[in-house]
């Protein structure tokens, strides 16, 4: 699903070039759950914005779903970042003015989908996540476990393949993060390719898979729960 | 993503800063509404300069004692004068005497000192005065000293409440103690440099009979198509001087042309315009401006959602038409409230102005309503671009990490 070569990322030139990532080599398999750990500056968000086509690399391919996305158009990378990626942040970004439901239609809107419909399947995904009774409120009236369900949502209602989630549980107190992190490993057993940053070892446990990261390079790599989905944490 | 839900989407930006982004269109708005107002004068005056004001107050000449000199030393007009001038003056096609004087003016109990004037058959073409009901002074009403008389609907209203004027004729009315039949009512006035509406004319022979008096208080002297105002103004300075000579270097008598005075109106027309046309062009650059400001600062304060938005599949395209609907919508906005301010400010002006010239039309064309439409959506576009392109070119990373 996604193939990385040789990838490097370089911010600012001369003197104050910071090499975000080195020649990371690293690929994820269809329907894989990953986890990317390692310290703060390790390169994490670096790695997540290139896989989301938000960022291009100074150097190194990027296969995704058997394409190459290195030159594509402006255009071509928006429609991917569209259809077939989900994003959710850390501080969920959310539109402020807009009300859940309204912010969870809008990736809809750029996909030129009719207001009927987009109503009618944010409905759907937001009652999904346990928010049917939330849907008119605005963000600064939804808990931070609300809020990020509500992005959660947001980033499921173009049917995309892959979810990217840069620490997702990074604000949320241990109750919302487990809630969050059930809702991933249900939408993992679906089918979505799921990789997430945290820092926190016992969420980085609810992956298949963890990728260690330092200084823009990939340290270790370790098996977790190799059948995948959600086990208990002490 | 459709136009529709473009819009929609900009919609929602322009609303979310109702009051401020009102304060940054007072320019537009201000701007607008003085385009409106400088046609909408613009039309009223058209009969000024487009030339129809001197083909509808004819060429014609007023003769008058010359009030720059003391009284005793200003001419006095004779009866014998019609006909002096009318044989001398090269291209003179009517002299008309006109007797004026001010008197009480009775009728049914009301009274009311008005302007009355003696006047030959021909008057009314001459002054451009319309006849709404009943009949002008005739040839026979002339020879016969007939008591009649042909009243304007100012002195009439001034004695009466009942605006049927058709009714008053075969009425009498009583002027200065003489008893009248009305035979006529003037309706509302062209330009006139006479007489105006407010005037009860009565014939000359039965005005000199009335009031004893000799010599007529001006002539009306019309010339043929051929001549010019300034030609028969000379000839009639030439011919009054040869008559009656000069007092202190100058003509007892002054002929007064209307081009004198349709020169004032055209150069404080101009003036006009060009004020108001500074002010339009100066406050919608100024309008154009406020709106590059706020969107730039829109563009700003939205870093974060445009991040965003290019994370859930929005284009470059796609954020640079938002910013820009966003920009044309809001210039739009003040181009409405200044096409409703200026209409209202146009509109009272007309009012104001058609108080005191009758013959003023003014009006706001349904054009200049699309003009400014025009000129918004262009400000909004022109001054929308480069805020629109800068937040297109947004980095999408820089843009999310933005607090
Ligand atoms: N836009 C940028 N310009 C310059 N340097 C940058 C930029 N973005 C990131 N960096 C640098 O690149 C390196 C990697 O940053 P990155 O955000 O990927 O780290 P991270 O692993 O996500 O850290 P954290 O755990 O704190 O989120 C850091 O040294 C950072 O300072
Ligand atoms: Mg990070």
């Amino acid at each position: 699903m996604i193939q990385v070569e040789n990838l490097t990322k370089i911010y600012g030139k001369g003197e104050i070039a910071v090499t975000a990532l080195n020649q990371v080599s690293f690929s994820v398999r269809e329907g894989e759950f990953v986890a990317v750990m390692g310290p703060s500056g390790s390169g994490k968000t670096t790695l997540m914005n290139i896989l989301g086509c938000l960022d291009s690399p100074t150097s190194g391919t990027y296969i995704l779903s058997g394409t190459d996305v290195i030159n594509m158009t402006d255009k071509e990378l928006a429609r991917i970042r569209n259809r077939k990626i989900g994003f959710i942040f850390q501080t969920f970004n959310l539109l402020p003015r807009l009300t859940a439901l309204k912010n969870v239609e809008q990736p809809m809107i750029y996909r030129g989908i009719r207001r009927k419909k987009r109503e009618e399947t944010a409905r759907k995904y937001l009652t999904e996540v346990g928010l049917e009774d939330r849907m008119h409120h605005l963000p600064n009236e939804l808990s931070g476990g609300q809020k990020q369900r509500v992005a959660i949502a947001r980033a499921l209602v173009n049917n995309p393949d892959i979810i990217l989630a840069d620490e997702p549980t990074g604000n949320l107190d241990s109750r919302s993060e487990k809630d969050i992190l059930n809702i991933l490993t249900d939408l993992n057993k679906k089918g979505i390719t799921i990789i997430m940053v945290t820092h926190n070892e016992k969420v980085a446990r609810y992956a298949h898979r963890i990728v260690y990261f330092h200084d823009g390079e990939i340290v270790k790599e370790e098996i977790v729960n190799a059948g995948g989905g959600s086990i208990e944490t002490g | 993503m459709n136009f529709i839900e473009k819009i929609k989407l900009s919609m929602t930006g322009v609303w979310s800063n109702k009051f401020r982004s009102f304060l940054t269109l007072l320019g537009v708005i201000i701007g607008v509404s003085s385009v409106i107002t400088m046609v909408s004068l613009g039309s009223g005056t058209r009969l000024v300069v487009g030339g129809q004001l001197e083909e509808l107050m004819g060429r014609q000449v007023a003769l008058f004692p010359n009030w720059n000199l003391p009284y005793t030393q200003q001419g006095v007009l004779s009866l014998e004068d019609v006909d002096y001038l009318k044989e001398s003056i090269i291209g003179a096609e009517e002299v008309a005497p006109f007797y004026r004087g001010w008197f009480r003016i009775n009728y049914e109990g009301r009274e009311y000192t008005g302007s009355v004037a003696g006047v030959v058959e021909n008057a009314l073409e001459l002054t451009n005065l319309k006849l709404e009901y009943g009949r002008m002074i005739t040839e026979s009403d002339l020879a016969n000293h007939e008591h009649v008389a042909v009243i304007g609907q100012r002195t009439l209203e001034q004695l009466t409440d009942n605006t049927d004027f058709a009714s008053f004729i075969g009425k009498e009315i009583e002027i200065d103690g003489n008893r009248l039949l009305i035979v006529g009512v003037l309706g509302i006035a062209n330009a006139s440099v006479v007489l105006s509406n407010d005037v009860v004319l009565v014939p000359l022979t039965t005005f000199r009979d009335l009031w004893r008096w000799y010599d007529p208080y001006n002539f009306l002297i019309t010339y043929d198509s051929k001549s010019t105002e300034e030609d028969i103004i000379n000839q009639i300075e030439y011919l009054m001087n040869d008559k009656y000579g000069t007092s202190r270097g100058q003509c007892k008598f002054m002929p007064a042309g209307i081009q004198k005075e349709i020169n004032i109106y055209n150069n404080i027309l101009k003036i006009l315009i060009l004020v108001l046309g500074s002010i339009a062009g100066i406050s919608l650059l100024v309008g154009g401006i406020g709106v590059m400001n706020i969107m730039l600062v829109n563009v700003k304060e939205r870093t974060k959602e445009i991040g965003l938005r290019k994370a859930i599949g929005a284009s470059s395209r796609d954020i640079q038409s938002q910013f820009l609907i966003e920009s044309i919508l809001l210039a739009g906005g003040g181009g409405i409230i200044g096409i409703i301010i200026g209409a209202g400010f146009s509109s009272l002006l007309n009012f104001i102005i058609a108080h005191f010239f009758e013959w003023w039309q003014g009006y706001i064309p349904a054009w200049v309503i699309l003009l400014s439409f025009g000129v918004t959506t262009f400000i909004g576009i022109v001054f929308g671009s480069y805020p629109a392109y800068k937040a297109s070119k947004l980095d999408p990373i820089e843009a999310l990490r933005y607090e």
